[in-house]
């Protein structure tokens, strides 16, 4: 029987994959679920380095001034929102409250585009309502049995991440003491915090203080407080922090470093980078697969069995990009241990074959993006998360061609390349040469030598467009050349800075931030620990513009 | 079963439960409820198979073959408008901007008939779900079986440009917004309303605060938060009374985020939408079922299904195509299963709530495994208060789908010159009525 399969004709402009190595501006691709961002790239925000600014910033044009870029508003995600309130009310044993789901800038979360509609605005009500009926169940952990003005106040400030203003302590003490005297005292402090967990200080990231006189400013300490404090550890600042912002310990570079460094190693530091990255190796949905052949538990170990491999690499390994890639162990569990090829009982650190390496190497990871079309999808995300390469959106129609049933991926993906012109083809031959070094690997990440229609499969790829060229073969050989590459790691930098800012980096305003995030990845043999640490000094961290604000 | 009136179900709302009144607008609208005219908007995502769906025959003279995907609406025949040949042309190749793949290109403008934001690829206007309703002054009920994160992909309603609406996904809560806290005490319910209120003054002002400190973006962002707090807090008010209808039974909630309970989900979202109508609580109601790209796996409950949706969609083998076939189909049975539904409510006067409603069956894309936005797959069902005139097949001629969603606009009593980009709308679809 005759079988079609899809050859596609462009329609639009392509704009990467023209083989260039370009880091910067294509990256706004629509495809799949990420939320594309403009590239703001104006020179109107920058001021000359201060002589006396401690960083230590490499020599170079890009660096002789600092230009911060935009900083968007944050809404927080639903991980950072609850972790916050556990933080805020760490005697109680609060439920995950299911607030909105969140939005992607680029592949991580960050909600900096849409406005809270009506739907989200009532689960914010009904969460705040839920946490503040069980933090009123018990008033002696809440206050040591007095819940004052003192306490309405104390506890907004920590909620909003900052001291309050005159007007702030009026109303709050207004809302405290109008509802004690109507409803009394206990009714009084559960709508305190009704309304704190529903404003907007605590619910938006503002890291906003003083409005500069001149283009750019320094972030008040608190606002880097709060910034340092998400972004490393997924929470509000905790006690400590909050401590040194107060003494004035949050201000020179060595105490914003050693501040970081106590950050990333807390549990919550742990936690924190170790779901990004999951989300950089988007996996971190694989327990929502769905998939014929994988168990809901399989799934759900596949991601603990990534965690505490990660974990393994980031706490008690060098934490560097190379053991992150090219490990020749595993942590699994008994369940899968068939699909990684390996025997195994219970949950075991085991040798993994020759076949699988690293991160890249893990069922999650196969799974997370293996579909019908797998050599499209593994290709083509290993192309955006870890060559930055950016795919422009596939074409808005596609055509189909005649094939025979029982044909190879392999021998479809080479006919669509033949078959298409030029524009799809170039993509096409970037994508599908990485993903062919995944072919083995069937959808749910298991190794096999040969397809369901006794198809050879092999492990041979082509790597373009970067400075990791050729034939590869293996997830081995792809490791090995991605931790060798520069490319690589200027990609790594880039995805790091635009998950710690929430939004997409730039090519003017960011080179110094970058370069600095680079060559303490390259000063430290990859480690991605002290790359992290490197951001918090970053002027894109550290810096923020002069606002175009609307209400001028 | 409890039986209650509006004033009762206001009386409910703000009590010490989570429940929020969901829908009051209507509390003021003029017409008895379940007389007003409804829209229901159902979605089900990856295209479609034209030569598997296409009835046979002429406008007036013609069948749906059993094998086909149209099979379960075969006893609706008579209250159908089978609408082959409408083209998405404001997402057609080489028309607007570009922006979007075809599957994003297919759902933003789905609903829209704009182009997608370069800002963000959101669509740049108002669905016609949200327009209708905007323009009725009626809350929409707007619901989702898994549609997964904010994207384009995954929100097919907008209350504005680059504003997609969030949907409601859990049944117990929009269960609870409807018809929870029929007993509780007034005047308790009357001082947790208050409560409520001072709260959200407390927040009104913090965000009012805010405002003059951030970007003109952000701005916009926080005065759409602001909006959304102003329509709770008209939630908190209490208002007349009118009507009766009779609290339907819930029952038994399987977890709406697993692909095997689809069946079960739908049902209850239909079943509550259909209430909604009956007790003048709304006039537009949305399902969208799944996403655009969607995997659903339908192997739990579909016999020979083995694979997820969306990798289906794109082969063309005749084992493929089978299971495409029952995918769509049980779509179809949904269909079928809501006109049963508003049949089943019927007047004095003779007529069903059916006749007062149309629903209408979309998809973001025409042929799932070419991504194609030509002839896209539109059934309609039920007059709108005698507006469509029904029992038909109809091919149009290529005509733009802004004026499907125009004719939508026009049946509901809202009669707009135009929908959408103005480029591709030349009015209501012919011979519609």
């Amino acid at each position: 029987m005759k079988k079609i399969f899809l050859i596609c004709i462009l329609f639009s402009v392509t704009a990467a994959c023209d083989g260039d190595l370009n880091l910067f501006g294509d990256n706004n691709s629509t495809f799949g679920s990420e939320t594309p961002i403009i590239i703001i790239d104006t020179n109107n925000g920058q001021i000359p380095r201060d002589d006396d600014d401690d960083v230590d910033v490499p020599d170079v044009e890009v660096c002789r001034f600092i230009n911060p870029g935009i900083t968007p508003l944050r809404r927080l995600t639903k991980i950072e929102y609850n972790n916050s309130i556990e933080d805020l009310f760490p005697n109680f044993v609060i439920p995950t409250q299911s607030v909105a789901s969140d939005e992607r800038v680029g592949l991580f979360l960050a909600n900096t585009e849409s406005a809270v509609d009506l739907v989200i605005a009532e689960k914010y009500m009904f969460a705040a309502e839920a946490v503040a009926g069980i933090a009123i169940s018990d008033r002696t952990a809440l206050c040591n049995g007095v819940c004052n003005v003192s306490w309405a106040l104390a506890i907004t400030e920590r909620a909003f991440r900052r001291p309050l203003s005159v007007e702030e302590s009026g109303a709050i003490t207004g809302l405290f003491e109008g509802s004690e005297a109507a409803y009394g005292n206990e009714v009084a402090v559960r709508m305190t915090i009704e309304a704190i967990l529903q404003s907007s200080s605590f619910l938006y990231r503002a890291e906003l203080g003083q409005e500069p006189a001149e283009n750019v400013t320094k972030l008040t300490p608190h606002e880097l407080a709060s910034r340092m404090s998400y972004f490393l550890g997924g929470t509000t600042p905790d006690a400590a922090l909050l401590e040194a912002v107060k003494s004035g310990k949050l201000e020179k570079i060595e105490d914003i470093e050693k501040q970081a460094r106590r950050l990333l190693a807390h549990p919550r530091g742990r936690a924190r980078i170790n779901s990004v990255i999951t989300t950089w190796f988007g996996i971190d949905h694989v327990e929502d697969l769905e998939r014929d052949g994988l168990t809901q538990q399989q799934l759900e170990s596949l991601l603990a069995e990534s965690q505490l491999f990660i974990e393994s690499v980031m706490v008690d390994g060098d934490a560097s990009l190379s053991e992150l890639l090219t490990a020749d162990y595993a942590i699994v569990s008994e369940e899968n241990a068939d699909l990684y090829g390996v025997s195994v009982s219970g949950v075991e650190r085991v040798q993994l074959p020759p076949e699988r390496r690293g991160m890249l190497g893990q069922p999650s990871f196969l799974a997370a993006h293996g579909t019908g079309q797998s050599i499209i999808h593994r290709g083509k995300f290993i192309k955006d998360a870890f060559l930055c390469l950016g795919t422009p959106d596939p074409p808005q129609a596609l055509v189909p061609l005649p094939t025979f049933d029982g044909e190879s991926d392999r021998s479809k993906a080479d006919k669509r390349i033949e078959a298409t012109d030029e524009g799809c083809a170039t993509c096409h031959a970037v994508v599908d040469g990485i993903g062919k070094i995944f072919d083995p690997f069937d959808e749910n990440g298991k190794y096999r030598t040969a397809d369901t229609f006794g198809n050879t499969l092999t492990s041979t790829g082509q790597m373009l467009g970067t400075d990791i060229e050729g034939e590869i073969d293996g997830v081995s050989q792809l490791a090995d050349a991605m931790v060798k590459s520069e490319h690589v790691r200027s990609c790594v930098t880039k995805q790091f800075l635009t998950y710690s800012l929430g939004r997409q980096v730039s090519k003017s305003e960011d080179a110094c931030s970058l370069l600095v995030m680079k060559k303490a990845l390259d000063l430290s043999n990859g480690n991605l620990n002290e790359m992290l640490i490197e951001i918090v000094k970053t002027d894109a961290f550290r810096y923020r513009r002069k606002l175009d604000t609307g209400a001028q | 079963m409890k039986s209650f009136t509006r004033r009762h179900f206001l009386r409910g709302l703000g009590a010490s439960t989570l429940a929020l009144p969901l829908l009051p607008s209507l509390l003021n609208a003029a017409e008895a409820p379940g007389k007003a005219k409804n829209l229901i908007i159902m979605f089900s995502p990856n295209g479609s198979l034209p030569e598997r769906w296409r009835p046979s025959g002429t406008e007036n003279n013609w069948t749906i073959n059993p094998n086909d995907i149209l099979a379960p609406l075969i006893p609706h025949k008579d209250d159908l408008l089978v609408i082959e040949g409408v083209d998405m042309t404001s997402a057609a190749p080489g028309n607007g901007n570009g922006i979007g793949d075809g599957h994003q290109r297919g759902m933003g403008h789905m609903l829209t008939g704009r182009d997608l934001l370069a800002s963000n690829a959101y669509p740049g206007g108002v669905s016609v779900d949200q327009h209708i309703a905007q323009r009725l002054g009626v809350d929409p009920l707007t619901m989702a079986i898994k549609p997964g994160n904010a994207t384009t992909h995954s929100r097919m309603s907008y209350s504005a440009a680059g504003q997609p609406a969030t949907p409601r996904e859990d049944p117990t809560a929009i269960f609870n917004s409807m018809f929870g806290n029929l007993d509780q005490n007034p005047v308790a319910a009357k001082t947790l309303l208050e409560q409520r209120k001072s709260v959200l003054d407390f927040v009104k002002g913090d965000m009012g605060r805010i405002k003059n400190k951030i970007s003109a973006k952000d701005l916009q962002r926080v005065e759409g938060h602001l909006a959304s707090v102003r329509d709770i807090e008209k939630r908190l008010i209490s208002a007349g009374e009118d009507g009766v209808c009779v609290e339907p039974n819930l029952g038994n909630v399987l977890d709406h985020t697993r692909d095997e309970n689809f069946p079960q989900t739908g049902r209850l979202l239909m079943d509550m939408m259909v209430k909604s109508f009956e007790c003048g609580l709304t006039q537009v109601a949305s399902l969208q079922f799944s996403r655009s790209t969607g995997g659903a796996q339908f192997g739990s409950f579909l016999d020979g299904v083995t694979r997820g949706h969306h990798d289906l969609s794109h082969d063309v083998d005749a084992n493929s195509i089978e299971q495409l076939v029952k995918i769509n189909r049980w779509y179809a049975e949904q269909m079928a299963y809501l006109i049963s539904k508003l049949k089943s409510v019927t007047y004095s006067d003779g007529t069903t709530l059916l006749d007062q409603t149309a629903i209408l069956w979309v998809n973001e894309l025409g042929r799932g495994s070419t991504h194609t936005r030509t002839d896209v797959p539109y059934v309609l069902a039920g007059s709108c208060g005698g507006y469509f005139d029904l029992g038909r097949y109809i091919e149009s001629d290529d005509e733009p789908h802004n004026n499907m969603l125009l004719s939508l606009c026009h049946a509901m009593g809202v009669p707009d010159a135009t929908f959408g980009d103005p480029t591709y709308c030349t009015g209501v679809l012919k011979n519609l009525t």
